[in-house]
């Protein structure tokens, strides 16, 4: 329930910060530009102003804590996702996205009292923190000699009535598994250390609170989260009113794109209990940007074939796969520049509306 | 760039609160006014290698000079106490007219038990208002190895938040309960 225990962190935020800041700049500017001033610059000024690249940070993760998942997951070697292929078919990413947008519109508007999810999250981990370093520099990562997959399954509850109670069961089923048996023989003389310190645990917490979705940084109800609008035009305005409301929010403004805004909302509210009506729009607002890429026809980590999208940065890329016959959000995935596996993936096992806490669809 | 004073003077205006808001968040007033003061000097001496989105540049130099704060023999300071050293009692009824899923001394006292490298990646996109992508330029990673830690910080927070004790969430569960969606789950 991750903007449950996000908001709490957020508040804890003094407001100091800004305040004594704004003192801070008032009292020091003058002699911070004079000083600069005084001394000269170091390389002559060149014309600069290089386009700036998307990045696919990907704030978000799912607004929920996710979830999921009953069924026995493989946690063989295989459980990560098959690359695509390297010769790109003639698929585009907006046929994709506007095949999805058809296939959700046409589900059943349902409603419940829970929204479910059931979701399984696998890390490959190959660094750990490193010591350290010498002249007061911040510490490193390290590759290890070895590299494994941690993959973990959560369910969650989340109550529509925000006086009814949410929960979540977490660390279900954890596995740790190995790409190779050359990898696991160098863990094993490692030592066997845990890769996911410290490991998870299952837990099953309840929450006697309104459980609220983020969109970029704002907190946004159930409630409000049902009624977006259901065109693509009225999404679109919507979603753009609030990237501009975030883009000049104040000390903690966020810099980010439209196009990685809609791409992050997205991967979190496809699996989120959005009605059909603003699903679809959402395929659509993506459809119309620019920047994402089609990436193949593959399998999600829990081995459903479906359609890979990509939204590249520099130094990697996150994708979503879809399911373009249901509309449904089946995983998120991301890659780091010729890796061999994602560096994390979730997987939607199910997701859909209850009636009772600990019911399943 | 026709006018360096000029740009230099716009990036000041525009990004000295919140590099000094980074550095107090890690520091005590006086060492945050001398790290924001020094990262706006490296930034004239290196104006050419200031990127167009400048933030995630400055607040790398920021970090660094933290670091090595630090390492002259001032601790950098832990966040909780950063955060108890500097709350007003703004905070206080902020906090309270909201509805937290823990209480606040129970959420610093939870955030004590995670590491530097935890909070870091936290306060990085949650209190500052970095996009994983150049939240992943401050501390020098890629964006995708970023979101990795970020994923996992979060997860730590939760588990740390839930553990604690707090009146407005129901410890895991009854005994009753949590049988209850064991049997369900094996159904």
């Amino acid at each position: 329930m991750k903007s449950t225990h996000e908001s709490a962190f957020r508040a804890l935020r003094p407001a100091a910060l800004d305040r004594i800041g704004a003192e801070a700049h008032a009292g020091c500017r003058e002699a911070d530009l004079a000083a600069a001033f005084a001394i000269p610059r170091e390389t002559p000024v060149t014309p600069r102003r290089l386009p700036r690249f998307l990045i696919a940070g990907v704030a978000a993760t799912s607004a929920v804590a996710a979830s999921v998942a009953v069924v026995a997951v493989n946690s063989g070697d295989d459980h990560h996702v098959q690359r695509p292929p390297a010769t790109a078919p003639r698929m585009d990413a907006r046929t994709v996205l506007l095949a999805s947008a058809e296939s959700a519109a046409k589900a059943p508007a349902t409603s419940g009292r829970y929204w479910y999810t059931n979701e399984r999250t696998t890390s490959y981990i190959d660094e750990s923190s490193g010591p350290a370093r010498k002249g007061g520099l911040p510490p490193v990562d390290v590759k290890l000699p070895y590299g494994g997959f941690v993959s973990t399954g959560q369910e969650s509850w989340t109550a529509r009535d925000g006086h009814d109670r949410s929960r979540t069961i977490t660390g279900i089923d954890v596995t740790t598994t190995f790409p190779t048996k050359e990898d696991k023989a160098k863990w094993k003389a490692a030592g066997s250390p845990a890769l996911d310190d410290p490991p998870e645990k299952r837990s099953v917490n309840d929450y006697d609170m309104p459980i609220s979705y983020t969109i970029g940084s704002k907190q946004v109800t159930m409630d409000r989260l049902r009624k977006l609008p259901t065109s693509a035009a009225g999404l679109e305005a919507e979603l753009r009113r609030r990237w501009q409301a975030d883009r000049t929010g104040g000390p903690d403004a966020m810099t980010d794109g439209f196009t990685l805004y809609v791409w992050t909302t997205a991967q979190d509210l496809l699996a989120g209990p959005i009605t059909p009506g603003t699903k679809a729009a959402l395929y659509r607002v993506l459809a119309g940007q620019p920047g994402i890429k089609y990436a193949g026809a593959v399998k999600d980590p829990l081995g459903r074939p479906g359609t890979a999208l990509a939204m590249p940065s520099p130094d990697g890329e996150s994708r979503l796969t879809v399911d373009q016959r249901s509309g449904e959000l089946l995983a998120y995935e991301s890659w780091v520049k010729g890796a061999r596996y994602p560096l994390l993936s979730d997987a939607y096992q199910s997701m859909g509306w209850v009636g009772g806490l600990s019911d399943r669809p | 760039m026709d006018d360096p004073d000029k740009w230099f003077t716009e990036l000041y205006d525009e990004h000295h609160r919140r590099v000094f808001a980074y550095a107090l968040a890690n520091a005590g007033r006086d060492v945050a006014e001398d790290v924001a003061s020094e990262t706006f000097l490296i930034a004239w001496r290196r104006l050419d290698h200031v990127p167009d989105t400048p933030l995630p540049w400055l607040l790398g130099v920021a970090r660094n000079l933290l670091y090595q704060q630090r390492d002259g023999g001032n601790r950098r300071r832990a966040l909780a106490e950063r955060v108890a050293a500097l709350t007003t009692p703004e905070d206080l009824s902020v906090w309270d007219v909201a509805d937290h899923v823990i209480e606040r001394d129970s959420a610093l006292a939870a955030i004590a038990s995670l590491s530097e490298r935890d909070l870091e990646v936290l306060t990085l996109v949650m209190w500052h208002g970095l996009s994983p992508g150049d939240a992943a330029k401050v501390v020098g990673c890629s964006a995708p190895a970023f979101f990795v830690r970020l994923h996992r910080a979060r997860r730590r927070l939760a588990r740390a938040f839930d553990n604690a004790p707090s009146p407005s969430r129901t410890r895991t569960a009854s005994l009753a309960a949590a049988r209850t969606s064991e049997s369900l789950e094996k159904s």
